[in-house]
């Protein structure tokens, strides 16, 4: 199971050494993983065993003495081990794509929540709006990104509260968010996550692009992909883009760098969502929609013709 | 108003509602050098009347600059004063830390007053006996404020604080719509004018007994040295 640390020490080893099968309980009152008494003799009588050494010791001590869980054993976490941080992401989002353009930015990115391999949840929102000037994207675990955006919240809440005519700048909140995320990094307990954030800057009258990844790397740039975009799309950008495109000129390199990730990345989904921020309104994000995508590809019919040895 | 049963602490109200010793402390503030603060829709001017110190002493400071374009003019116990100025200084660092960026003016006033609100809701704490007037350019354009040991804030165009400043107010007064619309050098001939209406009748302004502090759009915020500030205050006596 994902959840038990591997460790090894003197419980794990004489689990190996005897090849007892994991205990397992039933029991609806006390939950998994926990053996009730009288299930299990043999495990009573070591249990037993442990408590008559250890009676007699300090409660401070006790530690020190056992190398094993009584009677009781918790939900498959061996407290004995060292506490450990994130290790790996769950549920994530694959790439974010985003270019300046005259007049703003336009960034683009698809639906999906895969857990693993698995393209489990098709209808989340991998971006949002944060005030009027800013939108951030994300790549990563979906419940690191839930956490950003209660900080993001707050930071929109506590501009409301100062209602004064200077709310944060994309600029701002793009190193509010570095400062997060190094921090995190820094307590060795990351948040999975490479942010996109995008924006008009109401200050200097410019589009803020800028990207921040999980252990506080940041930069800004005119084009800026996350994940598997950043292999995929940005050498696309890097040779089509230029200075102050139209928008239908942005949403056009943008849709085939959305072709290109979507026909490789075998974790992402025809399903995209574009948003948009200007000088003018606050940032929109548009209804999920698909592009056309071709499979009829000679090489696909028989894939296998040229491989030595397939069948 | 002296001398009552009612003002030992800070924590006792008055029967008429009143706490005395924040009253004092207002006192104090009034018992300072005079300082005046001006602005227009790019420009901000602060100009103080220092004591004048024996040869051996440097000129008084009551100007600080808190950040590039952010600065304060002081009245009252000059080192509640400093206090003061650290504090603000560690707020735009931590702002330009955090956020990248100065924090905006109304915000750090803001957190200011509040600070100073909390000396006066403790026992173990007096209220500070400092004034004062934060100026400072950012991206919503110029601002100016009072802060009060009360922990009151205040927002205004123009405003004068210390001894015999009514005198220095009623002279703004006079010419409120005109500093709105008068170039940078007018604004800094006003306000040394405001500040010589706070001046005893046989005293003169000179650049010995005087600070300027100007900031502007394209120009951060910094006490003019002494020549400059000598050219200014000559330009008063050529108007004369």
């Amino acid at each position: 199971s994902r959840f038990v640390v591997h460790t090894h020490n003197a419980f794990t080893e004489s689990k190996k050494k005897n090849m007892r099968p994991s205990r397992v309980s039933h029991s609806a009152s006390i939950g998994p993983g926990v053996v009730p008494r009288g299930v299990d003799p043999d495990y009573d009588a070591e249990v037993a065993k442990e408590y008559e050494a250890r009676k007699h010791v300090a409660h401070h001590r006790k530690s020190e003495t056992t190398t094993f869980i009584k009677a009781g054993r918790p939900f498959s976490i061996d407290p004995n081990a060292p506490t450990t941080r994130t290790q790996t992401p769950y549920v994530t989002g694959t790439s974010v794509l985003a270019i300046k353009y005259k007049d703003g930015i336009l960034m683009a990115c698809d639906t999906l929540g895969c857990y693993g391999s698995t393209k489990r949840y098709k209808n989340i929102q991998r971006m949002k709006t944060v005030g009027k000037h800013t939108i951030v994207g994300f790549t990563g675990e979906l419940s690191d990104f839930d956490y950003i955006s209660t900080l993001l919240d707050e930071l929109e809440m506590a501009d409301f509260c100062q209602d004064d005519e200077c709310p944060r700048t994309p600029k701002e909140i793009y190193n509010y968010l570095v400062r997060v995320m190094y921090n995190r990094r820094n307590k060795f307990d990351p948040l999975w996550n490479s942010l996109v954030v995008s924006g008009w800057d109401y200050v200097e009258k410019k589009p803020f692009l800028g990207c921040v990844g999980m252990i506080g790397q940041h930069y800004v740039d005119d084009h800026v992909a996350t994940g598997f975009g950043n292999h995929l799309a940005r050498p696309l950008f890097r040779e089509s883009w230029k200075e102050d495109m139209t928008e239908q000129e942005a949403e056009k390199l943008l849709k085939s760098a959305l072709l290109s990730c979507v026909m490789r990345d075998k974790m992402m989904m025809n399903k995209f969502q574009l948003s948009k921020v200007t000088a003018d309104g606050p940032g929109e994000i548009s209804e999920p929609f698909a592009i056309e995508t071709r499979w009829g590809y000679e090489s696909y019919v028989n894939p296998t013709k040229f491989a030595p040895g397939a069948w | 108003m002296f001398r009552n049963q009612y003002d030992q602490d800070v924590l006792t109200w008055s029967p008429q509602g009143r706490l005395h010793q924040i009253e004092y402390a207002l006192e104090a503030v009034k018992q300072g050098g005079a300082v005046v603060g001006c602005k227009n829709a790019t420009t901000i001017v602060l100009v103080t009347l220092n004591r004048e110190l024996p040869n051996q002493s440097k000129q008084q400071k009551k100007i600080f600059k808190i950040d590039d374009n952010i600065g304060i003019a002081v009245s009252g116990l000059a080192s509640d004063a400093v206090l003061l100025t650290e504090q603000l200084r560690a707020e735009c660092t931590k702002s330009k830390f955090i956020y990248g960026s100065s924090p905006p003016l109304s915000q750090l006033a803001d957190t200011i007053s509040r600070k100073l609100q909390g000396n006066t809701q403790r026992a173990s704490r007096r209220p500070y006996g400092v004034g004062l007037i934060m100026a400072g350019l950012d991206n919503s354009g110029t601002s100016l404020f009072h802060v009060c040991p009360s922990g009151n804030l205040y927002e205004y165009e123009c405003f004068a604080l210390g001894s015999r400043s009514q005198a220095s107010k009623t002279y703004l007064e006079k010419y409120i719509d005109t500093l709105k619309e008068c170039t940078s050098v007018e604004l800094i001939k006003h306000a040394i004018k405001a500040l010589a209406e706070a001046q005893q009748t046989n005293e003169n302004i000179s650049s010995s007994n005087c600070s300027i502090a100007v900031a502007h759009e394209n120009k951060e915020f910094a006490v003019l040295d002494e020549s400059e500030a000598s050219y200014y205050i000559n330009l008063l006596d050529e108007t004369k």
